[in-house]
C-alpha cells in the first residue's frame, strides 16, 4: 500500500517578499511571490496568491497538506521588539507602534488567514527565521555536508548564522544577533546613498565600481569591530535602526561630511566611494566568516542564503578565495526564500521526511529555480486571439532562431517561456534579452525600456560551455549569483585615469566600451554571469546557441522583465503591457512570436509609470 | 488576477480554455479546474466513441453543473459517474450561460458523440439569460466588469433563429445597447420590479444578513413564488426557454433527463417551486423527455444539513450540495441508462 505523499506548504510574509512554496516528500514541487501576482513590489501581505499557485501546481485540495509553517518564530520577534524599546526608550515608541501590528497580525492572524484562505483547519507549525534560511541554503543544495552561512538584516534574533547540515540535519554553531547586523549596515549605507532599504542595495552593488573604498577604514574605526574570525559588534551610537524611523543619525552623517543623498538627486562620486567601500568591508566581512567557518566545521562545501547572499560580488570574491571547493547560493535568498526553507524545516525537522537524492551528481535540487507559475499555449493564443493581436505561432526551433536572429539584428526580446524564477534574478523564464556585443544596447535597455539608473550594468546568460571564452569563472552560476571577472582577451583598452568631470560623471564612464560585449561588462570590467545549461531550461540553452551559430558569440544581455518599480512580468497580459510601454522590440511568449512594428496602437494611461512605485 | 478561464468563442461565446489546469481561490478553500481539449470542465476528452464497456451519459448546464467552488472530483456529475458501475461522464456546463448556449455546446461539440443519455440541467434561476444578447462580464486583463455580446435566439413565426453568429469579440459600451439589447445581470437594467419592490427586496437582502434566516422564514409564511417566469406559461423567459429545449430534446440521439436545479432557497423550502415544476413537466411531457424533479428528495434532508448546501456568500452548491444532487439524480440516471456489464436487463 502507498503512503499518502507529505506535502508541506511554507509561508513568508508580513515583513517584505511574501512568498509561498511546496514540498512534496522532501522535493520543492512550487514556489511563488506574491508581488508577481499583486503587481506590487515587495508585497509583504499574506500570500493568499501565491499560496494558490502552489497548490495549483501540485493540483492538490488543501486538506491534502500536512502542514503549513511559517517561517519565523513571531514570538521571539516580539521579544527582540520588546528588548529593543525598553533598551532604546521613548525613541523607539514609533517603531514600537510601527512592529507591533505587524507582530499581532503574525501571531493571533496567521493561523486564522490560512484557514480563511484554505476554508478548513491545517496543522500549522513555526519555523526560525534563520532555520528556515539555513534549511533553503543546504536542502536544495548539491552537497550531502556543508557548512552554512546566513546573513541577513534581522531575524527574530539572529542577523548572522554560522551553522552545518549534512544527513543528520541542521546544526547552528554561532549567531550574531540584533542590533549588530551586517545586512543592517548594508542597509544603512544604502538608505545613506539615497537608495529605498530592502530594495535599493543590489544598486548600492551595483555603484561600487564606479567608485574607490576610501572610507573603508573609516567604516572598520568608526562602525563595525570586524573580528579575525568574521564575527562583529556595530557601533550603535551611529545607528538609528533600533529606534526606529531612519537606519542613520547624526553622528553618522557627521562621520561622513553631510546628510543623505536625496533618492533621485544626482548621483555623485562621494556616493560611488562609499558603495566601494562599504561592499569592501561586507566582502572582508564574509570571506573572514567563511574561513571561520571551513576551520571550524571542516567542511569542503559552503552553502549561502539570506538578503546578503544576493551579493553577487562578494559572493565571486568568496568563490576566487577557494576557502571552500564548492560554493552554492539559494536563488531566492531573501525572505522569500523562507517559505521555501521552512517548507524544508517542516518536511525533515517536523516530519522526518528523508532528503531527496540529487537528480545528478553535482546537481542541486533547486531545479533551476523555475518554480513558479506557467501559462500554456492555448492560454496564450485565446489571450492574444481575444485581443486581435497579431502574432506568429512558432515551433520550438523557431522560436530559439527567431529570438536569435532579432538579437543579432540589434533587436531587444521580451521573452516569456515556461514557469516563472523564483527569487529576484530573471533566468530566461521572464528576461528582456539583448545583443551584448553593442554599445547601444547597456543605454537603450536602461532608459528606454527599464527607464531605470544609467549606471546600472545588465547581467550576461552564458552557454556553460562557451562560458570560459568571456568570463573568469571556474565554478557554474545558474542562478546569476556570481560576479566574474571579464576575460583579458576581450577587454579593451580604456582611459585609466579619466578627467575629474568624468569622474563624477557616471554616464561618461557607462559609455565607455571595455570589452566586445561593451553591454555587460561593467566599469570594473566584472559582468554578473548567469550560465545556462541544456539540462533546467533548454529553450533558453537554444536561443544562446542560435546565438552562438549566428554571431560567434553564446552570450546575451539578460535583464529582469519588468520596468523599474515593477515586479517581474507573470502573465501574457503583463508581459504584453510591459512590451507595449517600451521600446522593446519583439516579444517572445511561449510558442508566439510578437513584433513591435505589426502591433495595434496600445491603449494606455498616460501616467502608467505613476502605477509602480519607485524602487 | 494570474490566470483566465475562459477564452472567445464564436458559436458558443466563450468556453474554458482548452486543457486548462488552474485552481481558483474561492470562499469554500479554493478549488481545481481541469478542462479537456473540448473547452469543458471534465477529466474526460470528448472522444466521439465511448470507451470500450462504459456507457455514457452527456451533462449540460451552467456553473451549477460546471462546479463553481468545487473541484472537478466533488461535483454531482462527477460523483455520479463514480457511483455508478461502468459509467462515463462527459460535463459540457458552461459557467454563466443559458439554455440557449448549453444548447449550442451541445450541436457544437457533442451532437456526434456516442451517448446514452443526456442529462438537461438548467438551473431555474436564470430562465431569463435566454433572452440575453450580452452579458457584464469580468474582464480577463484587468478584472473590470465589461459587457460582451452572446449568442442569443429570438422566436420568429414560431421558429427558433440563431443571432450573434460569430459572437462579436468586442467590449460593448452600455450606451451602445440603447434598448436595443437585454442583459439581465446588469444592475441598471430594469427588470418588472417596481422601484418599491427592489427597495423591499434589498431591505430583505439586508435584514437576512443581519438575521439569517427570517428572510426565507418571511418567504415561507407569504408562500413565495420564484422565479415569475415560471408562473405563466406565456412569459417570454419561460416561452424562450422551452423552445429551446424542445428544439434540443427533439435533436438528441438519445434518451434525455431533463433534471433543473433549484436555488437553495427552494431546497429549504423558502421559496414556492409550483410553477417550476409545472413547467417542466408540462414540457417533458410534450417532448418525451423525462422530468427529474431533485427537490423532494433534497427537501427530505434535515435543515442542518441543507444549511450546508451552498457556501455562505457564494450561492453555488458546496461538495456536500454536490454530493445531495447526485443523489438525487441517481436513481433517475441509472434507471435510463442501458444495464451495466455482467447485469442482467
Amino acid at each position: 500500500m502507498s503512503q499518502r505523499p507529505v506535502y508541506i506548504l511554507g509561508i513568508s510574509a508580513f515583513y517584505h517578499d511574501s512568498a509561498a512554496a511546496l514540498v512534496r516528500d522532501g522535493q520543492v514541487v512550487a514556489a511563488a511571490q506574491e508581488e508577481r501576482f499583486t503587481r506590487k513590489k515587495h508585497d509583504p501581505r499574506f500570500p493568499v496568491h501565491a499560496i494558490n499557485a502552489c497548490l495549483e501546481a501540485a493540483e492538490i485540495e488543501a486538506e491534502e497538506l500536512a502542514a503549513a509553517i511559517f517561517y519565523e518564530n513571531p514570538l521571539l520577534s516580539l521579544d527582540r521588539i520588546l528588548r529593543s524599546v525598553a533598551g532604546a526608550g521613548e525613541a523607539a515608541l514609533p517603531s514600537w507602534l510601527e512592529g507591533l501590528p505587524g507582530w499581532l497580525r503574525t501571531k493571533l492572524f496567521f493561523e486564522e488567514l490560512l484557514r480563511e484562505e484554505l476554508g478548513q483547519e491545517i496543522p500549522v507549525l513555526y519555523s526560525e527565521h534563520h532555520l528556515s534560511h539555513a534549511a533553503s541554503a543546504f536542502y536544495p543544495s548539491p552537497y550531502d555536508e556543508a557548512a552554512i552561512l546566513t546573513i541577513d538584516g534581522v531575524g527574530e534574533w539572529a542577523t548572522t548564522t554560522l551553522a552545518e547540515g549534512d544527513a543528520e540535519g541542521l546544526r547552528v554553531h554561532q549567531e550574531i544577533r540584533f542590533p549588530h547586523s551586517l545586512g543592517l549596515l548594508y542597509s544603512a549605507f544604502t538608505q545613506y546613498c539615497g537608495f529605498r532599504v530592502n530594495s535599493g542595495e543590489y544598486k548600492l552593488m551595483g555603484l561600487a565600481p564606479y567608485g574607490e573604498p576610501i572610507h573603508a577604514d573609516r567604516i572598520r574605526d568608526n562602525l563595525i569591530d570586524l573580528r579575525d574570525d568574521g564575527s562583529y559588534e556595530l557601533a550603535m551610537d551611529h545607528f538609528a535602526f533600533v529606534a526606529g524611523e531612519t537606519m542613520t543619525n547624526e553622528r553618522f552623517h557627521g562621520l561622513f561630511d553631510g546628510p543623505p543623498r536625496e533618492r533621485e538627486s544626482r548621483i555623485r562620486k562621494k556616493d560611488a566611494d562609499l558603495a566601494a567601500s562599504i561592499q569592501a568591508v561586507t566582502e572582508e566581512a564574509v570571506l573572514r566568516m567563511a574561513r571561520h567557518l571551513r576551520a571550524h566545521t571542516g567542511c569542503r562545501n559552503l552553502v549561502l542564503a539570506g538578503g546578503v547572499a544576493l551579493n553577487c560580488v562578494a559572493n565571486g570574491k568568496l568563490l576566487r578565495e577557494g576557502i571552500f571547493e564548492k560554493l552554492w547560493i539559494q536563488p531566492a535568498a531573501g525572505d522569500a526564500g523562507g517559505a521555501l526553507g521552512a517548507a524544508y524545516v517542516g518536511s525533515h525537522v517536523y516530519f522526518d521526511v528523508p532528503r531527496v537524492d540529487a537528480p545528478a551528481p553535482g546537481r542541486d535540487r533547486q531545479r533551476g529555480s523555475y518554480l513558479g507559475p506557467a501559462y500554456s499555449n492555448e492560454e496564450v493564443r485565446s489571450f492574444l486571439d481575444l485581443h486581435d493581436l497579431p502574432y506568429e505561432p512558432v515551433s520550438d526551433e523557431e522560436r530559439a532562431s527567431e529570438t536569435a536572429r532579432a538579437l543579432a539584428a540589434g533587436q531587444v526580446v521580451g521573452y516569456m517561456v515556461g514557469r516563472t524564477e523564483f527569487g529576484p534574478r530573471a533566468l530566461g523564464a521572464r528576461s528582456i534579452l539583448g545583443d551584448p556585443r553593442s554599445s547601444e544596447t547597456q543605454s537603450v535597455m536602461n532608459l528606454k525600456i527599464k527607464f531605470r539608473e544609467s549606471f546600472r550594468p545588465f547581467a550576461a546568460s552564458v552557454l556553460l560551455e562557451a562560458s570560459g571564452e568571456f568570463f573568469d569563472l571556474d565554478a557554474e552560476s545558474p542562478y546569476m549569483l556570481l560576479v566574474a571577472p571579464v576575460k583579458e582577451e576581450i577587454r579593451l583598452p580604456v582611459d585609466a585615469h579619466p578627467a575629474a568631470e568624468d569622474q563624477e560623471n557616471l554616464i561618461a564612464q557607462v559609455n565607455q566600451k571595455r570589452s566586445s560585449l561593451p553591454a555587460i561588462t561593467h566599469v570594473d570590467f566584472s559582468a554578473r554571469v548567469q550560465t545556462v545549461d541544456g539540462i533546467d531550461k533548454p529553450d533558453y540553452h537554444a536561443v544562446l546557441r542560435e546565438f552562438q551559430e549566428l554571431t560567434g558569440v553564446g552570450c546575451v544581455v539578460n535583464s529582469s522583465f519588468n520596468v523599474r518599480g515593477e515586479p517581474m512580468v507573470l502573465s501574457p497580459w503583463d508581459a504584453y503591457k510591459c512590451f507595449m510601454r517600451t521600446d522593446m522590440d519583439v516579444l517572445v511568449v511561449e510558442n508566439f512570436l510578437l513584433r513591435k512594428t505589426e502591433q495595434p496602437k496600445f491603449e494606455d494611461r498616460e501616467n502608467w509609470q505613476e502605477e509602480y512605485e519607485l524602487d | 488576477m494570474a490566470r483566465n478561464l475562459f477564452e472567445h468563442h464564436p458559436i458558443l461565446g466563450y468556453r474554458f480554455v482548452p486543457g486548462l489546469r488552474a485552481r481558483v481561490r474561492h470562499e469554500g478553500g479554493g478549488y481545481l479546474v481541469r478542462c479537456n481539449q473540448a473547452g469543458f470542465r471534465c477529466d474526460h476528452e470528448a472522444t466521439r466513441e465511448r470507451p470500450s464497456g462504459q456507457r455514457r451519459l452527456l451533462l449540460f448546464g451552467d456553473s451549477f453543473t460546471a462546479g463553481e467552488g468545487v473541484s472537478n472530483r466533488f461535483r454531482f456529475g462527477d460523483l455520479l459517474e463514480a457511483r455508478t458501475p461502468d459509467l462515463q461522464v462527459l460535463n459540457f456546463g458552461l459557467p454563466g450561460s443559458g439554455t440557449d448556449q448549453q444548447y449550442l455546446a451541445y450541436r457544437e461539440f457533442a451532437r456526434e458523440l456516442e451517448a446514452d443519455a443526456l442529462l438537461l440541467c438548467p438551473m431555474v434561476e436564470n430562465v431569463r439569460r435566454n433572452l440575453d444578447t450580452h452579458r457584464l462580464t469580468q474582464s480577463a486583463t484587468d478584472g473590470q466588469l465589461v459587457l460582451r455580446a452572446k449568442p442569443y435566439f429570438t422566436i420568429d413565426d414560431g421558429e427558433l433563429q440563431l443571432h450573434h453568429q460569430p459572437v462579436p469579440k468586442n467590449v460593448v459600451a452600455e450606451s451602445e445597447l440603447e434598448g436595443a439589447g437585454h442583459v439581465s445581470n446588469l444592475r441598471k437594467v430594469e427588470t418588472d420590479a417596481s422601484p418599491l419592490r427592489a427597495r423591499w427586496r434589498a431591505l430583505g437582502a439586508e435584514m437576512d444578513a443581519r438575521l439569517p434566516g427570517v428572510r426565507g422564514l418571511s418567504r415561507r409564511f407569504r408562500g413565495v413564488r420564484w422565479p415569475m417566469d415560471y408562473e405563466d406559461p406565456s412569459s417570454p423567459g419561460w416561452q424562450m426557454m422551452a423552445a429551446i429545449l424542445e428544439r434540443w430534446i427533439a435533436e438528441a440521439q438519445a434518451p434525455v433527463l431533463l433534471a433543473p436545479l433549484p436555488t437553495t432557497d427552494h431546497v429549504r423550502g423558502d421559496l414556492v417551486a409550483d410553477g417550476i415544476h409545472a413547467r417542466f413537466a408540462e414540457l417533458a411531457e410534450r417532448t418525451g423527455a423525462q422530468f427529474v424533479d431533485v427537490l423532494p428528495a433534497l427537501r427530505n434532508e434535515p435543515r442542518n444539513v441543507l444549511r450546508r448546501f451552498r457556501f455562505g456568500k457564494d450561492d453555488h452548491p458546496t461538495r456536500l450540495g454536490h454530493g445531495l444532487l447526485a443523489t438525487a439524480l441517481s436513481e433517475a440516471v441509472s434507471e435510463v441508462l442501458p444495464p451495466a456489464r455482467g447485469v442482467a436487463a
